[in-house]
């Protein structure tokens, strides 16, 4: 086994080797703020982890840094004392905890000695920054006998023992399969005063949060695991060595320009390797749709081949497939548009029905789908639950992996940002029915799911929230994803393709292997776009402002002509519908001819939202004359009176449903009852229809209970 | 009813009571309606009142499912309430399926009967059949219970270290179902003869009709089973297959929709008349073993027991 110092000095030999090419992302600090040699063995029986851990770190800052501090993520749960088990009540994403003795996990750091040898151990605490609950041990503050100069560095060699829980919320074990993830001391973030709007420098560590994922600085990780033999393992970054022994195979796996290492151990998987070749696997048309958007030319947005592995249990074959494709949609897809997937290697790992609560994950160059048994038979295959969640993971790599976000503070700005390019790539590759098609056209599409949850959600939270801070867990849920969608569908439809396509390539070019906030988010975008987006940062992001465009009122009727005595030149004229009659007599004349009738049409839109924006009003005569014209943003109602020769049939807010944000779609029309032509005849078949449907499967729901008794 | 006729055979054979299946689907169909009807209101508003109607008939992609869950949410007093109607008339339904059954079990098999025929004994079974009904619910929840809770903490149990594609669990797994539609087989059997034991003994009680049934499957239950799975295997194929048909109807024009009316009315149908011809079979499968079964739960025979007592 080679020591962590022997490792620390090949890992700087093999940096050029595993450096990201510079293919459309911002080059990464030189030298990283962290290093991490970590050499580590599974005891699979035990469940538990012995390790040693060197950690170079560097002072990012001008300031003098007088103490340490680590997350030790595993002791989230450790006790139902945890802030995460508080929150969460042992159960989160439909996992529930495991009560057993051997259930529970932990992380015990054993010694931290500097360069001095100095341990640095019995002087460490756990601290609390985010709240009250004293047992939390989740961060680990270290002070320093000397301060960390400012850009200076500190080598530490922590041993630490890690017990794996029963697998929940994320990570840990079920029977044989080992998803190893937030495992090891890993040191926060000191921020230096400005970023990210600091005032001053200072540690950004909070403690593990049932509704929040992680933050870390970038740096280079060179990790050695040994493990049984039998066992097939995937890990972060890429394979350097194995070497069998004793009958236990060590592993080795190096990356630099990460700020995570998770890996797994299975006996059982499957392992599937394929490459992702940008000539075969780029979907047909879409890279000139990509440069066409971009205002670059194909060659520019080149992407690289990507050597990825696929870890599939038994039984899920069916979903192999599947998972090949659309690991290929979303490299294509997120290279394409913000930039090329600048590693060499990513890993997918399928879990085990029995270990789901592992899957949906994301870690750098390595992520988690999910594809359980019973998805993979019809009808519920007709669901694009593999597709959909590697997708959505895979683009973690750039919302997280890549544009290192604040997780803790801001979740938006990567589980958000994220949901977006998601539903896209997902409408792209596979068609308005993106989320399930069955059968005789019944279909469900993701910014249909997104309208509906946020429809839904009582509205008490703004997006821009710390993750625990909401006010409960589906208003994280909601505000964090499909909300986020709708609010950059809402933006593209605003700025327009090209220049929403444009700006947020902009951003993630800028802020790649960067930790940027909300301010950098709208900063790059009004400076892309040329645009002031304040209002969206007010109503949307920072506050709770809903949108909702109506069709208030609409009538149309015969108007009248005129009645009653008018002057004309000096004389008083009497007027009987329009027709000249003497003063006292009415009129003779025969009733107008339809063709002579002038019909006069009122139609009241308003927007009973807080958020001023502007839509389009859209008015259908009988005759098939439209009527289109555009509502401003300043105004929270606008009236529009017409005299034509034809009655209206319908009016409509929003005909092209532009406005995503707008809250009930259900009243942006209206059919006259009055009214003829096609809506008219559609809206009284599709009457017809539904309450046909309605009463068959009621009395089939009573058929079925007379079966049954 | 011909001695020699086969249960399935006659089962068939009671097809030609074309009102009494036109009865239980029109039964079924109005109480749909009764059930949807909270509904109807919303309907009038959304589909006839907005562009959401043009949106669903043309299955528009992303405008109809938004406009659905947007119906969902923004019409949810009448989705709840035609969720409690609809609850309602299962219930209504049930209890209509009792009156109903007391006078199947009386009048089919004897030729053509008139609807006063069929309702005098179904007014008179009720009582005995809501009795046998909850001696049914009473049986399914104990033994299901016990088959399905007991099977399935067992498994847990055995499999917890088994990974989940082992063929011992997917096994265990349709042992567990299988066995449990067995199960429920063999108590709907049961119950279902001894609802019919008012056709041979009109003042039987529950209790006494359950012993009947017992005595009657007695030596026949692989047979009574059998028959069961046909009717269910043969009602629900022809169900399903006819709710394909209408389920992928692309319906936009008027012709279409009423032809899917149509089409969804046939299904009710369908189901009606396979419970009819389920029942005619029941009773053919009765028939020649109703006299033993009555017979070896008789009354009578304690006082066979007491006179030479007396007499002495």
């Amino acid at each position: 086994m080679k020591t962590p110092r022997n490792l620390a000095g090949k890992s700087v030999a093999l940096a050029a080797l595993l450096l990201p090419a510079a293919a459309g992302a911002a080059t990464p600090a030189s030298p990283p703020v962290v290093e991490y040699t970590i050499t580590t063995s599974l005891d699979p029986v035990a469940k538990s982890l012995q390790a040693t851990e060197r950690l170079v770190w560097r002072n990012p800052s001008g300031d003098s840094v007088p103490e340490l501090r680590f997350h030790l993520y595993l002791n989230a749960f450790k006790n139902n004392r945890s802030t995460f088990m508080r929150e969460s009540g042992g159960q989160l994403r439909g996992d529930k905890a495991g009560t057993k003795p051997e259930d529970w996990g932990w992380t015990e750091v054993t010694s931290i000695q500097t360069a001095g040898g100095q341990d640095l151990r019995p002087s460490a605490r756990f601290i609390q920054p985010d709240g009250n609950d004293p047992s939390d041990e989740t961060v680990l503050l270290v002070p320093l006998p000397t301060p960390v100069p400012p850009h200076g560095e500190i080598v530490l060699d922590i041993a630490f023992h890690a017990k794996l829980p029963k697998i929940f919320a994320r990570t840990g074990y079920v029977r044989d399969y080992f998803l190893v993830g937030q495992w090891f001391p890993k040191i926060g973030v000191y921020e230096p005063a400005g970023m990210r709007n600091r005032a001053s420098g200072g540690w950004n560590c909070h403690a593990f949060h049932a509704n929040s994922e992680f933050y870390a600085d970038y740096g280079n990780y060179d990790v050695t695991f040994t493990v049984p033999s039998k066992f097939v393992v995937g890990a972060t970054g890429k394979q350097v060595s194995a070497t069998p022994k004793d009958g236990k195979t060590t592993y080795r796996y190096v990356q630099n320009d990460v700020h995570d290492f998770a890996w797994t151990a299975d006996p059982r998987t499957l392992v599937t390797e394929f490459t992702f070749d940008p000539a075969r696997d780029i979907p047909r048309g879409w890279s000139k749709q990509a440069a066409d958007e971009l205002g670059m030319t194909e060659a520019e947005i080149a992407l690289k081949p990507v050597s990825v592995r696929l870890l599939l249990q038994p039984g899920h074959e069916k979903a192999r497939e599947r998972y090949i494709q659309s690991t290929k949609v979303g490299i294509s897809y997120y290279g394409l548009w913000f930039g090329a997937y600048p590693y060499e290697t990513l890993t997918v790992v399928d879990p085990p029905d029995d270990g789901g609560g592992s899957g949906g994950m994301e870690y750098p160059t390595f992520i988690t789908g999910l594809a359980p048994s019973v998805s993979l038979h019809w009808p519920l295959d007709r669901v694009l639950l593999v597709e959909n969640v590697t997708i959505h993971e895979f683009g973690h790599e750039y919302w997280y992996g890549m544009v290192g976000s604040n997780e803790f503070e801001e979740s938006w700005l990567d589980e958000g940002l994220n949901t977006d390019s998601e539903y896209r790539t997902l409408a792209l590759a596979y068609g308005p029915r993106d989320m399930a098609n069955f059968p005789g056209g019944v279909g469900m599409d993701w910014m249909s799911i997104a309208h509906g949850e946020y429809a839904h959600l009582i509205n008490l939270d703004p997006i821009d929230r710390c993750a625990w801070c909401f006010a409960y867990g589906t208003s994280y849920a909601v505000n964090s994803y499909p909300k986020v969608g709708l609010f950059m569908a809402q933006l593209k439809n605003d700025l327009g393709t090209r220049a929403f396509s444009r700006a947020q390539r902009a951003y993630f070019q800028k802020w790649s292997f960067r930790h940027p906030n909300t301010n950098d988010f709208f900063d790059t975008f009004e400076a892309s776009t040329g645009r002031d987006l304040s209002t969206y940062r007010r109503n949307v992001i920072s506050g709770t402002s809903l949108l909702d465009w109506q069709v208030v009122s609409a009538r149309s009727r015969e108007a009248d002509g005129d009645w009653g005595v008018f002057s004309k030149d000096g004389k008083n004229v009497t007027y009987d519908d329009g027709v000249v009659v003497d003063a006292g007599k009415k009129k003779d004349t025969p009733k107008k001819d339809d063709e002579k009738k002038i019909y006069s049409t009122v139609v009241l839109f308003g927007n009973t939202g807080q958020w001023p924006h502007g839509a389009k009003a859209r008015m259908v005569f009988e005759d098939g004359t439209t009527v289109d014209r555009e509502l401003p943003g300043s105004a929270s109602w606008v009236r529009y009176r017409i005299l034509y020769k034809s009655r209206l049939a319908h009016a409509v807010v929003d005909p092209n449903r532009m406005n995503v944000w707008d809250w009930n779609h259900l009243n942006d029309s209206k059919v006259l009852s009055t009214g003829k032509g096609a809506t008219k005849t559609l809206g009284t078949r599709a009457m017809a229809k539904y309450s046909a449907w309605t009463a068959f499967l009621g009395g089939l729901w009573t058929q079925v209970l007379w079966a049954l008794a | 009813m011909t001695e020699t006729r086969s249960p399935v055979a006659a089962g068939f054979a009671s097809l030609s009571h074309g009102k009494l299946i036109l009865l239980l689907a029109l039964t079924s169909l109005v109480l749909g309606a009764f059930g949807a009807a909270p509904l109807r209101p919303a309907f009038e508003e959304v589909l006839t009142g907005t562009l959401a109607g043009d949106h669903f008939l043309r299955n528009s992609p992303r405008v109809a499912p938004t406009d659905f869950l947007d119906f969902m949410k923004q019409q949810s007093p009448a989705v709840d309430g035609a969720m409690r109607t609809l609850g309602f008339a299962g219930f209504i339904g049930v209890l209509l399926q009792m009156l109903y059954a007391g006078g199947i079990v009386v009048v089919l098999g004897r030729g053509p009967f008139s609807f006063g025929q069929l309702f005098e004994p179904a007014r008179r079974n009720l009582w005995h059949n809501v009795k046998c009904f909850l001696v049914f619910a009473l049986l399914n929840a104990i033994a299901l219970g016990a088959w399905l809770g007991g099977g399935g903490a067992l498994r847990k149990k055995l499999f917890e270290e088994t990974p989940p594609d082992a063929p011992a669990r997917r096994l265990t797994f349709w042992a567990l179902a299988v066995g449990a539609v067995l199960i429920f087989a063999a108590i709907s059997m049961l119950y279902d003869l001894a609802r019919a034991a008012r056709r041979h003994a009109p003042t039987i009680g529950a209790w006494r009709a359950y012993r009947f049934a017992r005595r009657a499957l007695a030596g026949s239950w692989i047979r009574a089973i059998a028959l069961w799975l046909f009717w269910f295997v043969l009602g629900g194929g022809a169900v399903l297959a006819l709710l394909a048909i209408t389920w992928t109807m692309p319906a936009v024009s008027g012709i279409a929709i009423a032809v899917g009316m149509a089409l969804q009315f046939g299904v009710l149908w369908l189901r009606s008349a396979v419970r009819v011809a389920a029942w005619g079979s029941y009773i053919a499968f009765l028939e020649p073993r109703a006299r033993p079964a009555l017979s070896s739960i008789a009354r009578v025979q304690l006082t066979f027991d007491r006179a030479p007592a007396t007499s002495v």
